[in-house]
């Protein structure tokens, strides 16, 4: 099934045209892909995409400053790559970007919960997730087991790419937010209670922040103490500020691609703040990141007929 | 005393603040619930600036800028207006009272608005109550 | 051994104090028996400016007082070995208050994980020496030996009946079925091997994975680092104490804004050589107790496991 992806990367490796391809790679867990970058023609065979592949790979471009890479992405991916270009974080012409269909990343730790035992083995056959392990063998809709995230994309292929790997991808035609605006209606001590339950369980382990592509501050303003912005305690007050100043910065920059709420070793549904976010900017100003590298983030233009109705 | 709210007021030092001094000056009365920061600049105030006032034991927290247009640095309250917005809404998307937060536009000669705008912040405010909800307990 | 059953122990635990059932949901991710002796955020002082009466400082007691039940061993061991930290040549009073009055009962571990690695450290599932009393659920009953005297006194008062050959026999074949489900690693020899790869390259390759988030080190019930922060307000404030992780750049900056681990490399490579060089050299014991947690935690899929066999592998000259 990875055919066509290998030997597109094996050309490119073998050719000189890039000094790595970025992508994912099987890993030791079940549903369970590890980002991987094949730097020589030969383990171009180990690249995969898919369902399992958790994290947004635009992270590790970071981490390939200066080298010529091709980058395996999905369209949250490609947007992500646009913001980082926009933001002068990253040079066009460094990276290849090769297109990879996507039929959503997978809530692997939902399944977890369901199945109730130990899984040993996962894989995918056709629209479903066969699962084994000490309860048996279970199968499960991939549909339904897709992270929120992606259950509301509105591009779930790459923009823009230069080499489009094909096959069956997503509608992105059925964006839906109802599950946000139910907790908009809600009454103040209500949605308070709410995020308190969600978010308390925050260790403060900063895996949302690290996994995120566009957290790459060299300093973060949790980490800074002269102001302390926010305090190292892990009560709720100090949690929900973390949280809340986290995801001011990511407004209009944010692609949603649920990343962040994948990589939470306690599960916390990022997502009904990130998907906040992403219908806020719609709303408010028409406005979608990552479409474009040209686009400037949301907060860093304005329009001189901006909403105003907030305001006394 | 102790079940007044304390609010926590930006003002940006052309428009808002001169308005502040305008009522002063004209001795127009307005509520002693409001504490004033002087900054530049509406677009001088980081929305974490309100986040950090909330969890730090203020009630409420209200910025004012110039009028649109009026601006001293030519966009700085635009840029702001955008932010604010985003940052009230987080705030009331997470259970904070819409109330807390407050944003008015009040110029130099405004003395007599910037004391009614004073009154109607702390009317809200009051109607929220004290805010104890994100401040940190010991 | 001796034998009760599970009800009747826990109804004669209950009574005692402040029972912390362990035994009913796998205790994932987070160590609730680390987080018991070596709290998230603890609190050191609380000061308060009183007028011309100076400054009043309060420390509060921060006593334990938990009966946890149903620790597996690894996390029992794991207590062992923060033990070597903070009571063996400094005291902590904070941690040493909360780990007089705890009392841990052990429970063997009938169904290892696909993560467990713990044989590979010398003990396994079924280990009896750690903690203060020693379980083994098999199935009617519980087999249960005291290890500590602060466990035989938590038995006091308890009648306890003699375990039969045939329960015996029970326990073996579980302990047999349970340490066959689990993958040893074979780590002789690496920690004098990693003494020699401080600048190897292999670490810039281990690395490229890992994001340097602090959720490994959170979740690790041997990862003890911690950092105290003073709180400040208008006339009051307090000191606490937070877990810190050396995963995260600012925990090595030093005030100079010099950075001896400054970037993710560096770091990765003092998380594995803390507990597979440091902690052997220091103490003679691994920092690692194979419990598989970081493994599965991990948003990216670094396993210590692959990590471990990629250094073996590496060649260095002598």
């Amino acid at each position: 099934m990875f055919e066509k992806l290998r030997e597109t990367a094996r050309e490119l490796l073998s050719k000189g045209e890039v000094e790595c391809v970025l992508g994912f790679a099987e890993g030791t867990l079940p549903m369970i892909y590890t980002p991987y970058h094949a730097r020589k023609p030969e383990e171009a065979e180990k690249l995969v995409y898919g369902p399992f592949a958790a994290p947004n790979i635009a992270t590790y471009l970071r981490k390939l400053k200066g080298k010529k890479a091709a980058v395996i992405v999905r369209g949250c991916e490609s947007r992500t790559i646009n913001l980082l270009i926009s933001e002068k974080q990253l040079n066009r012409e460094d990276v290849k970007i090769i297109g990879v269909p996507c039929t959503g990343a997978l809530d692997r730790k939902r399944i977890l919960k369901d199945y109730g035992g130990e899984i040993r083995e996962a894989r995918i056959e056709g629209e479903k997730v066969i699962v084994k392990g000490d309860k048996g063998e279970k199968a499960y809709v991939l549909e339904e087991y897709i992270s929120p995230s992606c259950k509301s994309c509105l591009y779930p292929e790459a923009i823009d790419p230069d080499i489009k790997i094909d096959g069956p991808s997503r509608d992105g035609e059925k964006a839906d937010f109802s599950d946000i605006e139910k907790i908009e209606k809600m009454s103040p001590a209500e949605k308070w209670e709410f995020f308190e339950k969600e978010l308390s369980k925050c260790i403060r382990c900063y895996a949302c922040r690290e996994i995120c592509p566009m957290c790459y501050c060299e300093s973060c303003f949790v980490d800074s103490n002269r102001p302390v912005w926010v305090e190292p305690g892990f009560d709720y007050t100090d949690i929900l500020s973390f949280h809340l100043i986290k995801m001011y910065h990511m407004a209009g920059r944010c692609v949603d691609c649920g990343a962040c709420e994948r990589a939470c070793p306690l599960g916390i549904r990022l997502s009904f703040l990130t998907r906040k976010l992403t219908k806020d900017m719609k709303e408010a100003y028409n406005f979608v990141s990552g479409l474009s590298p040209e686009e400037k983030p949301a907060l860093g233009v304005f329009s001189p007929d901006d909403r105003e109705d907030f305001i006394l | 005393m102790k079940d007044e709210p304390k609010i926590l007021a930006f003002l940006c030092n052309w428009c808002s603040y001169a308005g502040a001094d305008l009522a002063g000056t004209s001795r127009v009365q307005y509520p002693t619930n409001i504490r004033v920061i002087r900054v530049p600049c509406s677009g001088r105030v980081n929305p974490q600036f309100i986040v950090k006032a909330l969890h730090d034991g203020l009630d409420g927290v209200w910025i004012s800028g110039c009028h649109i247009g009026d601006c001293h640095y030519q966009t700085g309250n635009y840029y702001a207006r955008r932010r604010f917005y985003v940052i009230k809404n987080l705030l009331e998307y997470v259970g904070v009272e819409p109330e807390r937060v407050q944003f008015s536009w009040v110029s130099a000669s405004e003395g007599k608005k910037f004391a009614e705008i004073a009154g109607v912040v702390t009317e809200k405010v009051k109607k929220a109550g004290k805010f104890k909800r994100l401040a940190k307990k010991r | 051994m001796k034998k009760i059953e599970k009800e009747k122990l826990l109804r004669h635990l209950e009574e005692k104090g402040n029972l912390v059932r362990l035994d009913r949901a796998r205790q994932d991710p987070l160590s609730v028996t680390k987080s018991s002796h070596l709290p998230q955020e603890e609190l050191l002082l609380l000061f308060r400016i009183n007028g011309d009466k100076g400054v009043e400082i309060r420390v509060p007691e921060g006593r334990g007082g938990k009966i946890l039940f149903g620790v597996s061993p690894c996390e029992a061991r794991a207590v062992d070995l923060l033990d070597l930290t903070f009571l063996r040549d400094r005291i902590d009073p904070y941690y040493k208050r909360k780990r007089e009055d705890n009392v841990l009962f052990v429970l063997a571990c009938n169904k290892p994980r696909s993560t467990c690695f713990c044989t590979s450290f010398g003990y396994g599932p079924f280990s009896g020496k750690f903690g203060d009393v020693f379980m083994v659920d098999i199935g009617d009953n519980l087999l249960i030996d005291p290890v500590t005297e602060k466990g035989s006194k938590a038995l006091e008062g308890l009648e306890l009946e003699e375990a039969t050959p045939s329960d015996l026999e029970k326990m073996e074949s579980l302990k047999r079925s349970a340490e066959g489900a689990i993958t040893t690693v074979n780590i002789e020899g690496i920690s004098e091997k990693l003494k020699k790869m401080f600048l190897d390259e292999i670490w810039a390759d281990l690395a490229f994975k890992c994001v340097n988030c602090g959720a490994c080190t959170y979740v690790c019930p041997t990862c003890y680092c911690f950092d105290i922060q003073d709180v400040e307000r208008t006339n009051w404030g307090y000191r606490e104490r937070v877990w810190d992780s050396c995963m995260f750049p600012i925990y090595s900056l030093e005030t100079s804004g010099h950075n001896p681990r400054p970037t993710g490399v560096e770091r990765m490579r003092n998380r594995i050589m803390h507990k597979f060089s440091y902690y052997p050299e220091l103490y003679g014991e691994y920092g690692c107790v194979g419990c598989g947690r970081c493994i599965r935690a991990c948003p990216v899929n670094f396993d210590i496991r692959e990590a471990l066999e990629t250094l073996k592998e590496v060649e260095v000259a002598a």
